[in-house]
């Protein structure tokens, strides 16, 4: 008799595979933008129609969460040599690693799609609606989300980036060659080194802001660097040069540096604020529609699908009336 | 079936058995302490399982094919902490991406849950899998990099979060 398979399992109740195979499928078609008006529609009857379609969804999203605390480039490197091997040669390398004979490496995955920067000081834009990744020279990963400008400038004593416009999402990097050297981003406000990690910083015209996912940062605001604040993992903290204060956690930065705005439970005038950053031109929401409430993952490279959508999910009717001047309003208004 | 329903039957096949695959294990092992420990682990595994009566009708069979996969998950999570450690070594900045050895160990053990995952699927399906999660390539990127179409990036990422999902402690 052999152990019985391991079976589905979502917050302790098991779950049909049927159930989970649509849960994985509409997280998938989400995360490749393929979820048009209609299948959106779907996707809501579909988690509405049964209490395990809801709960398969919550445990998809949640295990998928899960994924996004660890670091890409490490992450990638440690699984890309030992995942997807079939069973039985994956046994006899993983004994062998077990009993230290070592892992066969090198089975060469291609590096990841960001972009080395090999120079130490290079000036970088993005305009609106655009994101950009890339790699520094010290390994650090640099994610500009929309309307966003950096100075990076790397002189042997410290790295630093310098946020000029927009936000940014880093996850620093170790490379020997740059021991001892901080991390750091300024912005006209102050400093924030990096103490580790993952962290974001916007600017913007009420002054800086940042948000620490993992390890910590001090904060030095530039008109009184000796009031120095640290910001631990999970929280957050406004600065302006003459101080900082903490204030909630901004979990926005980890979803677009992942290409996603995330919906959840949100107003319609909060989303369409939201996305209206990363479009130009206006992008107008009814009062008499602003109240509205729903939820999704969105794909951010293709703002002008998520707009077209919005009328089968919601009663609004969207008009543009060039592609810099949209409305969204009452599904009659003329 | 709960393990403190019938506690004298497993004290039973503790009694009768456990020599027995000692025995089993450091030959197959050849190391005394290894095996040591994964007998323990199987009979472990045996009281906490909700299909433990089954095991009394085979006993030696359910021992050994529990023993074997013990034998793989743990050389699993070896090499995956290995080739974390080993990366996280190449990092000059001991603070690395994960400063605590809690964080670091939560990290290893998401790691080996996902790398136990995608030995149940293809190998193109996995390198699909880590390129999208672990490295934010557009399905367009991968199906590129795979030189497959759309459907069967699609349908490998599918199958990946699916064997994913129950690898989660609930």
């Amino acid at each position: 008799m052999t152990p019985p398979a391991p079976r589905l399992h979502a917050t302790g109740q098991p779950l049909d595979e049927a159930v989970a195979d649509a849960a994985a499928e509409w997280l998938t078609r989400f995360m490749a933008g393929e979820v048009d008006a209609g299948e959106r529609r779907r996707w809501q009857q579909w988690r509405a129609a049964h209490p395990d379609h809801e709960r398969a969804w919550q445990h998809i999203e949640r295990v998928s969460a899960s994924w996004q605390g660890l670091p890409p480039g490490l992450a990638y490197r440690t699984l890309a040599p030992l995942a997807g091997r079939p069973a039985r040669p994956g046994r006899r390398q993983l004994l062998a690693a077990l009993f230290g004979v070592g892992l066969a490496s090198g089975l060469g995955l291609a590096a990841s799609r960001s972009t080395p920067l090999r120079a130490l000081h290079a000036d970088l834009r993005t305009a609106t609606g655009e994101q950009r990744r890339i790699e520094l020279a010290d390994g650090s990963l640099l994610t500009l989300n929309t309307a966003s400008a950096v100075d990076i400038r790397f002189d042997g004593e410290q790295r630093l980036v310098r946020l000029i416009a927009g936000e940014i999402h880093v996850v620093t990097g170790h490379d020997a060659r740059f021991a001892g050297q901080p991390f750091v981003v300024a912005t006209d406000d102050g400093r924030v080194r990096a103490l580790g990690t993952r962290f974001a910083v916007a600017r913007d015209d009420a002054g800086s802001r940042v948000d620490v996912f993992a390890h910590a940062v001090e904060i030095s605001p530039a008109g009184r660097p000796e009031r120095t604040r640290i910001v631990g993992a999970g929280e957050g903290a406004r600065f302006d040069a003459d101080d900082s204060r903490a204030s909630a956690l901004d979990p926005r930065p980890e979803q677009w540096a992942a290409g996603q705005l995330h919906a959840d439970d949100v107003r319609l005038d909060d989303f369409l604020a939201e996305l209206g950053r990363y479009r130009s031109g206006i992008l107008r929401c009814d009062p008499a529609v602003a109240g509205l409430r729903f939820s999704g993952v969105f794909p951010l490279a293709d703002s002008d699908r998520i707009l077209a959508m919005l009328p089968n999910s919601l009663p609004v009717q969207v008009r543009f009336r060039t592609r810099y001047w949209v409305t969204v309003s009452t599904v009659d208004a003329r | 079936m709960s393990a403190a329903a019938s506690p004298d039957p497993l004290h039973q096949l503790y009694a009768s058995h456990h020599g027995w695959l000692h025995g089993w294990l450091r030959r197959k092992l050849g190391c005394p302490e290894h095996a040591a420990d994964v007998a323990q682990d199987t009979f472990l595994r045996l009281i906490g399982s909700r299909d433990a009566l089954l095991a009394l009708c085979e006993p030696r069979a359910w021992l050994t094919t529990t023993a074997n996969r013990l034998i793989i998950d743990r050389a699993r999570r070896h090499a995956v902490e290995q080739a974390w450690l080993n990366e996280l070594a190449a990092l000059a900045d001991p603070l690395a991406g994960f400063a605590s050895p809690e964080e670091q160990l939560l990290a290893a053990e998401a790691l080996a849950q996902i790398a136990a995952a995608l030995e149940a699927v293809p190998a193109k399906a996995g390198e699909a899998f880590l390129l999208h999660y672990l490295d934010g390539l557009t399905h367009a990127e991968i199906g590129e990099r795979l030189g497959v179409g759309p459907r069967m990036v699609r349908k490998y990422l599918v199958q990946c979060l699916v064997a994913c999902a129950p690898a989660e402690p609930t």
